[in-house]
């Protein structure tokens, strides 16, 4: 009976406060206290009835009470923490939308198989004679520049026969990774594209140059030539060739000399798995 | 829950979409804020500068809107944008030559359409010169052809040479920016062109000739 009436005095207390939440929970803590307070004076002695009668008055009259409380509980904080959780549940959501793209990053890559090196070269076409994976056996290739770090992990030789059927020609492709910590800083995706990698230039053992894609001087069979994909949020990969490549040169060195920078890379050419 | 756990939560929450913000951002290559950063992205992007901001003029030529010149110790950089997506500019890379250098904005020949009919020639120089002279020189099929223009330094030291392009013959055009500009190009150009820079001091006397394409 005494709950019926705490309940029906706290209801009528608190109808006033905005946030439903908050109504509910002032609305609990009235309640809880006046239940204390009446078991208290049942355990003092006073009589059930009495008791209930005095924990009501020690309340006061509920309609006069209820504009107080609602000023003090007022409902912007609770609806803008409700829209605050929602907005940033949401904008979680999607940016864990493309994990696959994230899982892309974190993938270990397998070791290269010959038939990984079929890109744009007229090789596609052509009938591979020969395919020889490099042992890329140097410890670190590898630099760092404006925030990227390039490091070759793969390189082969391919021999290919001619559409003639007699003559043969050997190129060179390379496999070159690029990570930044700022995605936006790594490649321009959308216009007027060319990775960086279409100002990388080669030049082997045997002293010939091999300008880069955006260098007009190289003459297109002379060319270091150039593509590039979004392998991951922070990673790029670069796949760069060079057709009609000497096969007695010893090494390759990859380059890149712009504006106050100068990086080379050498690949040495010996080695390898033949196919 | 008392306010001070709401604004707390609210904190927490903030975080969330701020680094939830960053990540869509990073993944959506969010546009720049200003042109100024939108050059800034495009040199890190081709890993070049940071270079120098000399001046940003307002192009009434051609495709874009404004054009903003910048030097560093080892070259000229140019990027090219319109008011409504500087994210969309070009960023163009002169390395210096020695004694001076020559730059044109670059066309395709889809661009062509929204050329007003001259081509912008920048000529940048270390020389204390006032006024130069521009003669450019094509050569197709033996036949010879000289254009000449001249030009006042700016104020911010180089000179803009406008080479009008309405009723040129054949293939000039694209002749003389690929000599100036160097970058490679996917139309077979058959001739040659050369440019001699004549640099003249405040008393009109010539101090300086360089010839272009320079020998490497």
């Amino acid at each position: 009976m005494e709950k019926i009436e705490f309940s029906r005095w706290c209801l009528k207390a608190t109808w006033q406060i905005g946030f439903p939440p908050d109504r509910k929970r002032v609305s609990q803590e009235y309640h809880d206290h006046m239940t204390d307070h009446y078991e208290a004076l049942i355990e003092s002695g006073v009589e059930r009835m009495e008791a209930r009668r005095q924990v009501l008055e020690s309340m006061g009259d509920p309609e006069e009470v209820a504009p107080l409380l609602a000023a003090i509980h007022k409902p912007f904080w609770g609806y803008f923490l409700r829209f605050s959780r929602i907005v940033a549940i949401v904008l979680l959501v999607l940016a864990l939308l493309p994990i696959y793209h994230y899982a892309k990053d974190l993938h270990f890559e397998e070791t290269p198989t010959l038939r990984d090196f079929d890109i744009y070269s007229e090789n596609s076409y052509g009938g591979d004679t020969g395919r020889t994976l490099l042992h890329l056996s140097q410890p670190d290739l590898s630099f760092r520049s404006d925030g990227n770090r390039f490091v070759i992990t793969d390189a082969a030789l391919i021999t290919t026969t001619l559409s003639d059927g007699t003559s043969e020609r050997t190129t060179l492709y390379i496999r070159m990774k690029q990570t930044s910590l700022l995605p936006w800083e790594e490649q321009d995706v959308y216009f007027d594209y060319f990775p960086v990698s279409a100002w990388f230039s080669a030049r082997d053992s045997l002293g010939n140059t091999y300008p880069g894609y955006m260098d007009q001087s190289g003459k297109d069979e002379s060319l270091l030539a150039t593509t590039g994909v979004q392998s991951g949020i922070f990673t790029y990969t670069h796949e760069l060739w060079i057709n009609n490549f000497p096969a007695d040169a010893q090494w390759v060195d990859i380059c890149y000399e712009r504006d106050g920078r100068n990086y080379s890379l050498r690949v040495y050419l010996d080695g390898g798995v033949s196919a | 829950m008392s306010k001070q756990r709401k604004i707390r939560k609210i904190v927490l929450y903030l975080l969330i979409f701020i680094l939830s913000a960053v990540v869509i951002c990073a993944l959506s290559n969010a546009p720049s804020p200003t042109a100024e950063a939108a050059f800034r992205r495009k040199e890190k992007q081709q890993m070049i500068g940071p270079a120098e901001i000399v001046e940003i003029l307002d192009f009434e030529d051609n495709r874009y809107d404004h054009l903003l010149i910048s030097r560093s110790e080892y070259g000229y950089t140019f990027f090219e944008w319109n008011d409504s997506n500087p994210d969309d500019g070009v960023l163009s890379y002169q390395p210096r030559s020695t004694g001076a250098t020559l730059y044109c904005t670059k066309y395709n020949y889809e661009d062509m359409s929204y050329s007003q009919g001259w081509l912008p020639i920048f000529a940048f120089t270390d020389q204390p010169a006032v006024s130069a002279k521009l003669t450019l020189t094509t050569t197709q099929d033996s036949e010879t052809i000289t254009y000449s223009m001249d030009a006042k330094r700016s104020g911010a030291g180089y000179f803009l040479f406008r080479w009008k392009t309405t009723g040129l013959r054949g293939s000039d055009f694209w002749l003389v920016q690929q000599m100036i500009t160097g970058e490679y190009s996917n139309y077979i150009l058959e001739g040659t062109t050369t440019a001699t820079l004549e640099l003249y001091n405040t008393k009109g006397e010539l101090v300086e000739t360089h010839q272009f394409p320079t020998t490497q």
